[in-house]
């Protein structure tokens, strides 16, 4: 690698020295510019070591140039500067017991703005609200907990470590109670061709195969579980967004398990999945589901600096994180009933296609973020009517992405399409006048069942 | 000579009040790939065995699939594929194995999963051969095509280690792969009858889709009023356009076991069963006020 000095820059040095004095009281020092054929690193800066704290932020070191958002190449990657709030989301969990031990899964975290998920601790105990003995593990996201006691309840939260291994946000918990195995049914077979299935036995056989779902949507909020892309149960959140369902008679195997809601206002939430492996005779646990606000808007187009309003519904009281763009971050408080509403002023967009997705923080957990809504800053005000419809995949206009938009795309798969669907293709898939797995994808971000 | 980047002093500052308070660990590069996994790599001629192929996303959401698993036809025969608990929910193209062509068989797939799939090692589906002549050479995956979840179909990269095996020239003594104890029906399904514009001119048709966890789906029988049975894809063109008569769809796994589900209408979107219970609701409220004006008119002529 090729360094470069760069040189007469006394007076900015003072003053970078006195800024960062007064604002962080902590002493920082340039270090020399250097560049590759690949890369160009401006202003690196190092500090002394040890962290810096305050009442409102914590600074846990800095081996960086000044510069916003993350930088990457096929060779290197650097996240660097004022990234603004990053967060993970919080895992769900779903628990099986078996005997003397209890299997736990869960969803990956997700990383928002530069912050990274380095592994994952099992936290566990005998009484609800710990105190807690941990497991750590690695980038996993499975754990089998063994040497329990048949017939006690067991309590697990899942912690989720950063790149310092510090805890940066948890599930909800969830209990589980092992139980004395019994003699395995025959037959049953294995499972995808039968390789590797490490998966606890049966231990009641005369027992359903059972699925119950727990989690936090929006107050009053129609719920809908889909198992393997189709909607078998519906319910109705409560007052502070709480929802629960339980579904029976199910197969033993792998399951893709979605969950979504519907605000008052009509409008979808994103879908939140996550696969489960059910054993025969057992009931799996899957608790902590936080789902992502709903998210609308109130103009397809709005007139370069005039406002636009940005609403949903989230849990009552929730720290609602909406994202503009990618680079424009505004916080918002849901109010009691979980609404929320931003009058976002337009100038300090570009013209052209914008988006905005949101997402929401409630004590310790915090939700994905939710599919985006799309607009277009431009040069007159377009209103719309909240619909509740997905903007792409609805084939059919049917305000459900489900089977039967599916079978078209399917009918007209690696087929010309003929004038009239090319229209339909424009407007709700990808637009290039054909249908391939592109639309599909399109159509499976968008699902409702 | 060496050039010096030069930025305006409001700018250096600002940059510099743009205060660096965190240090992440940087994304890796981003592949998904497709792993193939058997128990061992050398083999006798005349012997089974299973290889399965399971998707590591990286840690990336992905909702879609597709590729083709190619193998050499003079050293492999290709005997079934298992598709039965798969990460993808609903198949575009069932993985199958086609006809050998020019001294190749081929397996193509394509599908997706609703809401995405995020892991280490989402299984696809596994494939039984039986062994032919003695040599080596490689099972690969060509043309991967896996893209995110995000509402656009955006490509991730993809790629597949192939497989190498040696066949010796013995014959082999082990037995072949146990067949899949399937004892259980496909999973519970509700068929439904749809039309739209764009396709089959606008008549009906019907759309059905299920799962199997064990040995999977192997073909859906459609049976309309008192007819046969008849082999059948969702998307189905209904030959009865106007008859009321029943119709069944029944699914069949790999083993024979079977379910039959009856049709139902499609369900009317949300804002039409709005109506509806407006409309009932309605009604009601009506039926009662006449009820109630018509007890007052008879205690009136009957206090007359």
């Amino acid at each position: 690698m090729q360094l470069k000095k760069t040189q007469n820059r006394p007076l900015f040095y003072g003053m970078a020295a006195m800024i960062s004095t007064l604002f962080f009281c902590v002493g920082y020092a340039y270090s020399e510019e250097y560049s590759s054929s690949q890369y160009t690193v401006l202003d690196p800066v190092m500090n002394a070591g040890g962290y810096g704290s305050s009442t409102n932020f914590s600074l846990l070191g800095v081996i960086s140039q000044i510069s916003n958002g993350p930088g990457s190449s096929a060779n290197f990657g650097d996240n660097a500067g004022f990234l603004y709030y990053p967060s993970v989301s919080s895992p769900a969990v779903s628990a099986t017991p078996g005997s003397s031990q209890v299997s736990l899964s869960w969803t990956a975290s997700q990383g928002y703005s530069g912050w990274a998920v380095s592994g994952y601790n099992v936290a566990r105990s005998t009484t609800s609200g710990g105190p807690y003995t941990y497991t750590s593990l690695g980038n996993v996201t499975s754990d089998t907990q063994t040497g329990l006691v048949n017939g006690t309840t067991y309590y697990f939260v899942i912690v989720v470590k950063d790149a310092f291994a510090r805890a940066i946000a948890s599930s909800t918990e969830i209990s589980a109670v092992p139980v004395a195995a019994v003699v395995p049914p025959s037959g049953g077979g294995v499972a995808g061709g039968g390789i590797i299935t490490t998966k606890p036995p049966p231990l009641v056989p005369t027992a359903e195969t059972a699925a119950e779902f727990s989690g936090k949507a929006y107050p009053f909020s129609k719920v809908f579980i889909l198992k393997d892309g189709q909607i078998v149960k519906r319910s109705i959140a409560d007052a502070e967004g709480n929802f629960v369902g339980k579904l029976t008679g199910l197969a033993a195997g792998d399951h893709s398990f979605s969950i979504y809601a519907e605000d008052k206002n009509g409008i979808h939430g994103s879908l939140f999945t996550f696969p489960v492996y059910l054993t025969k005779g057992v009931t799996t646990v899957i608790g902590g589901i936080f789902l992502a606000p709903t998210i609308s808007v109130d103009k397809s187009e709005v007139k370069r600096g005039e406002r636009i309003a940005i609403f949903g519904q989230a849990a009552p009281n929730a720290q609602v994180t909406i994202n503009i763009n990618s680079n424009i971050f505004v916080q918002q408080r849901s109010d009691k009933d979980g609404d929320y509403l931003l009058n976002f002023d337009s100038s300090a967009l570009e013209l052209g296609a914008s988006s905005v997705k949101s997402k929401q923080a409630l004590g310790s957990e915090i939700s994905q973020f939710s599919n985006g809504v799309g607009f277009k800053v431009g040069t007159k005000n377009v209103k719309i009517e909240t619909s509740g419809c997905a903007e792409k995949g609805d084939l059919n206009g049917g305000c459900r992405i489900n089977l039967v938009d599916f079978s078209i795309a399917a009918y007209w798969y690696k087929r010309p399409l003929n004038a009239a669907f090319k229209e339909v293709e424009a407007k709700y898939l990808n637009g290039d006048g054909k249908i391939d797995l592109i639309d599909f994808s399109i159509m499976a971000y968008y699902w409702s069942g | 000579m060496k050039s010096i980047v030069t930025v305006p002093i409001l700018n250096k500052i600002t940059r510099f009040l743009v205060p660096a308070v965190a240090f992440f660990v940087a994304s890796p590069a981003f592949s998904a790939q497709i792993l193939f996994q058997t128990e061992k790599t050398s083999f006798s001629q005349n012997e089974e065995f299973l290889i399965s192929a399971y998707v590591d996303t990286e840690g990336e959401m992905l909702n879609a699939y597709e590729g083709k698993i190619i193998f050499p036809a003079q050293f492999l025969e290709g005997k079934e594929v298992r598709d039965g608990n798969s990460l993808v929910n609903f198949w575009i193209e069932r993985p199958s194995l086609q006809q050998p062509n020019e001294g190749k068989q081929e397996i193509v797939f394509s599908g997706i999963t609703p809401g995405g799939f995020s892991g280490a090692k989402g299984f696809l589906f596994s494939i039984i051969f039986r062994t032919k002549q003695s040599g080596t050479g490689t099972i690969q995956a060509d043309r991967l095509r896996f893209l995110k979840n995000d509402g656009k179909g955006s490509p991730v990269p993809a790629h597949a280690s192939s497989f190498s095996f040696a066949i010796s020239s013995e014959i082999s003594t082990s037995s072949p792969i146990k067949p899949i104890l399937d004892d259980a029906p496909p999973e519970d399904f509700m068929p439904f009858i749809s039309n739209d514009p764009n396709i089959f001119d606008g008549k009906n048709f019907l759309v059905f889709s299920t799962q199997d966890k064990d040995s999977g789906i192997d073909h859906y029988e459609v049976r309309e009023g008192n007819g046969a049975f008849v082999r059948a894809e969702s998307p189905y063109l209904l030959k009865d356009q106007s008859s009321d008569a029943d119709i069944e769809v029944k699914a069949v796994d790999k083993k024979g076991n079977e379910r039959t589900a009856k049709v139902s209408t499609e369900q009317e979107p949300e804002g039409k069963q709005k109506f509806l219970i407006f409309g009932i609701l309605l009604v009601s409220a009506l039926a009662l006020i006449g009820v109630s004006v018509r007890k007052k008119i008879w205690k009136k002529s009957s206090s007359n």
